[in-house]
């Protein structure tokens, strides 16, 4: 049986499978980028008791294997507060949390790198706060940190393989119960890189390409 | 020392008057007096951590001195608020050590930037002026297509120049304009400075380590030390000021009066 056969056959459980990732995805996606800006926003300009919890946790949770705190929230927490979790909800609170945490780092590391020689050459030009606000540091800010946190995404999308880890039926686990039915891991895990790839791909390219084009310093050419 | 006020018998273009301020509890300018005359290119020079960008922020309106006065064509800085401050700050030009370029904005849109933003100018207009200021400059219309990440640092010098006097302002200020460049290039970008400066018959007002800058764009000099004016004068006296700090300066020595009083302060 070849790859293409596996596709072939199996095509409507992968597909399954990756439905379930791509949710997975959505949430992880979607809180890490809007409560993950407000976040590392909040670090650098709220009052440093908003602030400063935040890079404490930060830093707090760099200190813990990812595996770890999956396994941690899905075992011995809900056993100390009398819960039980869907375990699709308990992977992606956990890597929600990663990913907020980690956006966060990225977009407090640009607010605290602007050039303040910016900001002063708007008030030369004669701009408004909301002008200079709209006009200067909010393009400038998200072209440097959009090629960061979309590469972080998809290294989010690749810890969504630890959800198997806890039981959610993922892609990876789909992957996992077709070949103890076939035994074929060989192709197995070929087809399931293939479906990695063509979501991991264009996103890498397109994080790659923004980097590229906006990072690029051709002073000394 | 102050800078004198013999040449300011009309009103000076710029006078700055006891001006002290610290930041936590660290003082900075410890009673800058300095005055400028229309017309005239004044440098202030001195080591990093003297004093001289918070001179020119206070004089630019952007820090409040705790104490003294900072007058603008007799107007005081430090008082101004909302129209009458716009109005100040379109008399002013500023070229940036670090060029500050909007790398979001084509060569064109940053030098044009100001007049279609702050003035509200027509796009087209203002496209028109832009190209005229990077001719003044030297460069290409063609180089106002590119964006500044494509431009070798002369070349973003040169922009940020032509950014500085797009609005034809009557001071312009200009902070370490050759940090970062070649020998010949600072020089190129020194003569465009003066070039630039005489045009629009401006007041300039520089910040600089680099001597040969100094020398080719000031019509007077003031050194700055430990938050003071030290000793100011004529350029052509630069090399005869009688001055121990500004010999030590002028000629880069390692030993001297400023590093002698430094390596008090560690102790």
């Amino acid at each position: 049986m070849s790859v293409l056969d596996i596709l072939i056959n199996y095509y409507p459980a992968f597909f399954k499978g990756l439905g379930v990732t791509l949710q997975l995805c959505l949430i992880i996606w979607g809180s890490g980028i809007v409560v993950g800006s407000a976040l590392g926003l909040a670090g650098t300009r709220s009052p440093i008791w908003v602030g400063l919890p935040s890079r404490y946790f930060s830093f707090f949770l760099s200190g813990i294997p990812l595996l770890v705190f999956l396994f941690w929230l899905h075992y011995p927490a809900q056993a100390m507060f009398n819960l039980v979790i869907d375990p699709f909800y308990t992977a992606a609170f956990t890597l929600a949390i990663v990913n907020i945490f980690g956006v966060a780092d990225v977009v407090r590391a640009a607010l605290n790198d602007f050039p303040k020689q910016y900001l002063i050459a708007a008030k030369v030009t004669g701009l408004t706060r909301e002008q200079t606000v709209f006009k200067i540091q909010l393009p400038l800010i998200l072209r440097q940190v959009l090629p960061p946190i979309m590469l972080l995404q998809v290294a989010m999308l690749h810890t969504t393989l630890f959800a198997s880890l806890i039981s959610v039926e993922e892609i990876f686990r789909v992957a996992q119960r077709i070949n103890a039915q076939i035994y074929r891991p060989v192709e197995i895990y070929t087809a399931l890189g293939v479906f990695f790839l063509a979501v991991c791909l264009p996103i890498n390219g397109l994080a790659y390409w923004l980097k590229e084009r906006f990072t690029r310093n051709l002073s000394e050419q | 020392m102050n800078a004198p006020d013999h040449q300011m018998a009309a009103t000076p273009k710029i006078a700055m008057r006891d001006v002290k301020k610290a930041f936590a509890g660290k003082v900075v300018l410890d009673g800058i007096n300095l005055t400028v005359a229309p017309g005239e290119s004044l440098v202030i020079i001195g080591g990093s951590g003297t004093g001289k960008s918070v001179t020119l922020k206070c004089v630019l309106g952007l820090i409040k001195p705790d104490s003294g006065s900072v007058q603008v064509d007799g107007k005081e800085v430090t008082k101004l608020s909302g129209s009458d401050r716009d109005e100040m700050m379109a008399k002013f030009g500023m070229l940036f050590q670090g060029a500050a370029l909007f790398d979001s904005l084509r060569v064109w849109q940053n030098v044009a930037f100001g007049l279609i933003q702050g003035r509200k100018m027509d796009a087209d207009q203002a496209h028109e002026i832009a190209i005229k200021k990077l001719a003044q400059v030297g460069l290409d219309a063609k180089v106002g297509d590119l964006f500044p990440a494509e431009l070798s640092g002369g070349m973003q010098k040169r922009v940020a120049l032509a950014r500085a006097i797009a609005a034809n302002p009557e001071i312009i200020f200009f902070d370490e304009p050759t940090t970062g460049l070649d020998p010949i290039m600072a020089d190129v970008i020194n003569d465009l400075i003066v070039d630039c400066v005489k045009d629009l018959g401006a007041t300039a007002l520089s910040i600089t380590h680099d001597m040969a800058s100094a020398r080719k764009i000031a019509d007077h000099v003031a050194m700055i030390h430990e938050g003071r004016i030290i000793w100011y004068g004529k350029v052509s006296e630069l090399d005869h000021s009688g001055n121990e700090y500004v010999d030590q300066f002028i000629h880069g020595r390692a030993d001297g009066p400023i590093t002698k009083a430094a390596s008090f302060k560690h102790l």
